[in-house]
C-alpha cells in the first residue's frame, strides 16, 4: 500500500535567515491509510511542530529549512506540502478536507461566537457544494456519529455551553466533516478526565476503522499511545531518536532516552519503589548539547563519541530505528 | 495504624448561587456532600476523582481557606491539642498553617515573580517568627539543599528556574515551617514525565526523612498507585470508596472505581477491556436522586435510583458506598 503521507528529513527553525534556532531536525516518518502513528516526547521535543507542518501550519516566525512532506491524494501525483504557498488556494483545499486536525484545547480552538452547527456548516460548505440546509442536516448527522445525545440541540449551542468531553467530540465531528484521509490529533485527550478520555479514544479508534483513515496521534502519555498506535516515534529536542512498531519500541526500547522515559512512569513502576529518573531537565533549544543531544542526561554512555559526534540513525532490527551510538 | 492526624466527619460544603437581585435563589452547588475520612500520621492518603468531584474543595476545607457548611474537621496539633479546623477564623488559623501546608499544581502562578527565591522561602519563617536575618538565610540554604536546589541560586527570581525547579521551590516553602501534614493539590500534573518522577521521588524521601504525612489530591491514578498508602475515590461530592491502595487497585468494589481504573493504561491492564462509561458527570447543582452514580452505572437497579447508599465498612476491608458492591477478588 502506498504511503498517505511521507515526511522526509524535515527541519524547521525559528529566527532570521542567517541565525536560525532549529526546533525540528531531520525528522522522517510516514503513515499508510488505516494506520496510526504515535509521536511521543516531552514538552519542547518538536512533536506538535512536525505534525502541524503537515497541514502547512508552521507558526509565524518558523520556517521549513529543509526536507519535504509529500502527500499522496486519492488520484494523481503526490503533492509536496512544503512547496505550497502559505495559506494559498492549494493548501486550503487540502487542509480540513483531506488532512484534518484535532487540537488539545477544544475551548481555544472552537469559535466562541458561532454555534457548533454553524462552525461545521462553514467547514462543509468551504469544501463541498452543499446548500445551507443540506449542510446543517449533515452537521447534525456528524454530531450524532460522534455520540452526542441530542445532536440537533447541540448544533444550536455555543462552545461554552458544552462540557470538555462534548467540546472535544464537536471538534472531532468538525474534523471528520469532509471525510479526511489523514487525521492529525495533537494531544486530543490531555485536557480531559480519565473516563472522558476513555470515551474519546474509543470513538477515535472506531471512526478510524470505519473510514480507514491514517492517523497521527501526538501525546506525552506513553500508556495511551501504546494502546492506540501501530507504530511509535519518540522525539527528543527536535530529533526522532527512536521509531518502530509499538510493541518493539515499548517492550524492548533501543534508545536510552526511551528506556529512561518508560522507567520514569509511575504506571509501569512497582508501588512505592523509587522511580528511575532522568538527570536534569530538557535543555533549552538555544543551548543544544554537542554530539548526541541527549548525552548530558544519558545513563548509558557508549563512549567519547557521544559528546562530540552526532549519532546517525541505526537499524536495530527490521523497521526498528534508533539514533544512538550504542547500536553502531 | 497510627492515630489519625486529621479527621473529617460528615463534612459538607455548599456554595449558594444567586439568580440575581430580588430573584429566588438558584439551587446551591453541592461541591462536597458529607464526606468522612481520616488521615493517619506518617501515611500518604490520596483523594482521587475527576474534575468537579469536589476534591479541590476538600483541600480548601482542610487548609481552612473556606469553612464547611456542615460537619467537623479536626486536626491533632503538634502539642497534642485537638483543633477544630472548621471554626477557625482570622489569626487563629495561623496555628493550623504551622501544621498544614499546601503545594500547588502550577509552579508558574504559585510563586511571586517579584520575590527572590530566598524571599519566597524565608517568608513563612518570618511570618511564624521562626527565624530572622542570617539564621533565616542559613535555614533557606538548608531547605534548598534538602529539595535538591543549589543554595547558591537563592538570590535569583523564579523566572530563572525550570518548571521542575519551581515546584521544588514551592516544596521548600511548604517545608519551611516544619509542617506535619502536606496537602499536594495535583503537585505533578503540570510537569513532564521525567521531571514528575524526580518530584515524586523527592516526596518519598522527604516522607522518610522528616516523617511527613501527605494528602495527595490528584486525578492521576498511576501516581496514586505508586505513592499512596490509602486511597479515597470521590464522585460528585461523595466518597464512593476508600481502601488501602493495594486492595483498591486489586479489587475495586465500586463500579465507578472499576471504570476509573480501567481507563488508565498500565502494564497490568493491557489486555483487560476498557470500561467506557456512558454519559457525563452530572452537575453539582443538580445531583441525581439515590446513588449519584446511578445514571452512568451498568449495574444500577431500582433501589439505586431511589435511595442513596450509605458508606459502609466491608468485612474484607475498606469502605464503599454502593448497594451492590462488586465481588471481592482476593
Amino acid at each position: 500500500m502506498k504511503d498517505l503521507i511521507r515526511v522526509d528529513e524535515l527541519s524547521i527553525g525559528f529566527g532570521l535567515k542567517n541565525w536560525v534556532i532549529p526546533a525540528v531536525e531531520g525528522v522522517s516518518f510516514s503513515v499508510k491509510p488505516g494506520e496510526t502513528l504515535g509521536i511521543v516526547g516531552e514538552s519542547g521535543s518538536g512533536k506538535s511542530l512536525s505534525a502541524r507542518a503537515i497541514l502547512g501550519l508552521v507558526p509565524p516566525g518558523g520556517l521549513i529549512t529543509s526536507g519535504s512532506i509529500s502527500y499522496q491524494p486519492e488520484s494523481g501525483d503526490a503533492v509536496d506540502i512544503t512547496s505550497l504557498p502559505k495559506n494559498g488556494r492549494a493548501i486550503r483545499k487540502l487542509r480540513g478536507a483531506e488532512i484534518a486536525m484535532i487540537f488539545q484545547e477544544p475551548m481555544a480552538s472552537l469559535s466562541p461566537v458561532h454555534t457548533i452547527g454553524n462552525q461545521i456548516v462553514t467547514t462543509l460548505r468551504q469544501h463541498a457544494d452543499l446548500s445551507a440546509a443540506a449542510a446543517l442536516s449533515r452537521a447534525i448527522e456528524l454530531l450524532d456519529q460522534v455520540g452526542m445525545a441530542s445532536p440537533a440541540i447541540i448544533a444550536g449551542q455555543y462552545a461554552h455551553q458544552l462540557s470538555g468531553g462534548m467540546r472535544q467530540r464537536a471538534m472531532i465531528a468538525m474534523a471528520l466533516s469532509c471525510s479526511p484521509r489523514l487525521l492529525v490529533c495533537d494531544e486530543p485527550t490531555t485536557a480531559l478526565d480519565a473516563t472522558t478520555e476513555a470515551q474519546v479514544v474509543e470513538l477515535l479508534m472506531k471512526l478510524q476503522q470505519d473510514f480507514n483513515m491514517g492517523m497521527i496521534f501526538i501525546s506525552h502519555n506513553i500508556g495511551l499511545v501504546s494502546e492506540i498506535a501501530d507504530r511509535v516515534m519518540v522525539m527528543y529536542l527536535g530529533q526522532s531518536i527512536e521509531s518502530g512498531a509499538t510493541e518493539h519500541v515499548l517492550k524492548s526500547p533501543a534508545h536510552p532516552y526511551t528506556r529512561a522515559l518508560l522507567n520514569a512512569l509511575p504506571a509501569f513502576a512497582e508501588a512505592g519503589a523509587e522511580l528511575a529518573t532522568l538527570q536534569g531537565a530538557v535543555p533549552d533549544l538555544t543551548a543544544r548539547p554537542t554530539g548526541c543531544s541527549f548525552h548530558p542526561r544519558c545513563a548509558e554512555f557508549a563512549g567519547p563519541q557521544c559528546e562530540t559526534e552526532r549519532p546517525a540513525i541505526q537499524v536495530v532490527t527490521n523497521q526498528h530505528l534508533a539514533r544512538c551510538h550504542l547500536h553502531e | 495504624m497510627n492515630e489519625p492526624l486529621l479527621t473529617l466527619t460528615n463534612v459538607e460544603k455548599h456554595f449558594p448561587q444567586s439568580n440575581g437581585f430580588l430573584k429566588p435563589a438558584a439551587a446551591p452547588v453541592r461541591a462536597v456532600n458529607g464526606i468522612s475520612f481520616s488521615i493517619a500520621e506518617g501515611e500518604t492518603t490520596a483523594l482521587v476523582g475527576e474534575s468537579g468531584c469536589g476534591k479541590s474543595t476538600a483541600a480548601k476545607l482542610i487548609t481552612s481557606a473556606i469553612t464547611p457548611s456542615a460537619g467537623k474537621i479536626t486536626l491533632r496539633t503538634r502539642d497534642g491539642n485537638i483543633l477544630d479546623v472548621g471554626s477557625l477564623r482570622g489569626r487563629a488559623r495561623k496555628a493550623l498553617w504551622r501544621d498544614v501546608q499546601l503545594i500547588f499544581q502550577d509552579p508558574f502562578s504559585s510563586l511571586n515573580p517579584r520575590m527572590t527565591v530566598k524571599q519566597i522561602i524565608a517568608e513563612p519563617l518570618r511570618n511564624f517568627d521562626i527565624a530572622h536575618g542570617q539564621e533565616a538565610t542559613d535555614l533557606v540554604a538548608d531547605l534548598m539543599d534538602r529539595v535538591g536546589l543549589q543554595p547558591g541560586t537563592m538570590s535569583r527570581y523564579p523566572h530563572a528556574f525550570s518548571g521542575g525547579q519551581r515546584q521544588r521551590i514551592g516544596i521548600a516553602r511548604a517545608l519551611a515551617v516544619k509542617p506535619r501534614l502536606v496537602v499536594g493539590d495535583e503537585p505533578v500534573s503540570a510537569l513532564d514525565v521525567s521531571v514528575a518522577a524526580q518530584i515524586l521521588n523527592l516526596f518519598q524521601s522527604l516522607k522518610k526523612d522528616l516523617g511527613l504525612t501527605y494528602l495527595l489530591i490528584t486525578h492521576d491514578l498511576s501516581v496514586v498507585r505508586h505513592s499512596a498508602d490509602r486511597v479515597a475515590v470521590m464522585y460528585l461530592g461523595n466518597i464512593v470508596e476508600e481502601n488501602t491502595t493495594a486492595a483498591l487497585f486489586k479489587s475495586p468494589r465500586h463500579p465507578y472505581t472499576q471504570a476509573l481504573l480501567s481507563a488508565v493504561p498500565s502494564q497490568d491492564n493491557q489486555d483487560k477491556p476498557r470500561i467506557v462509561l456512558t454519559g457525563e458527570v452530572a452537575s453539582a447543582r443538580n445531583i441525581p436522586t439515590g446513588c449519584p452514580f446511578h445514571p452512568r452505572c451498568a449495574y444500577a437497579t431500582d433501589v439505586c435510583r431511589l435511595t442513596a447508599p450509605t458508606f459502609e465498612q466491608l468485612p474484607t476491608g475498606g469502605r464503599v458506598a454502593c448497594h451492590t458492591p462488586l465481588e471481592f477478588m482476593p
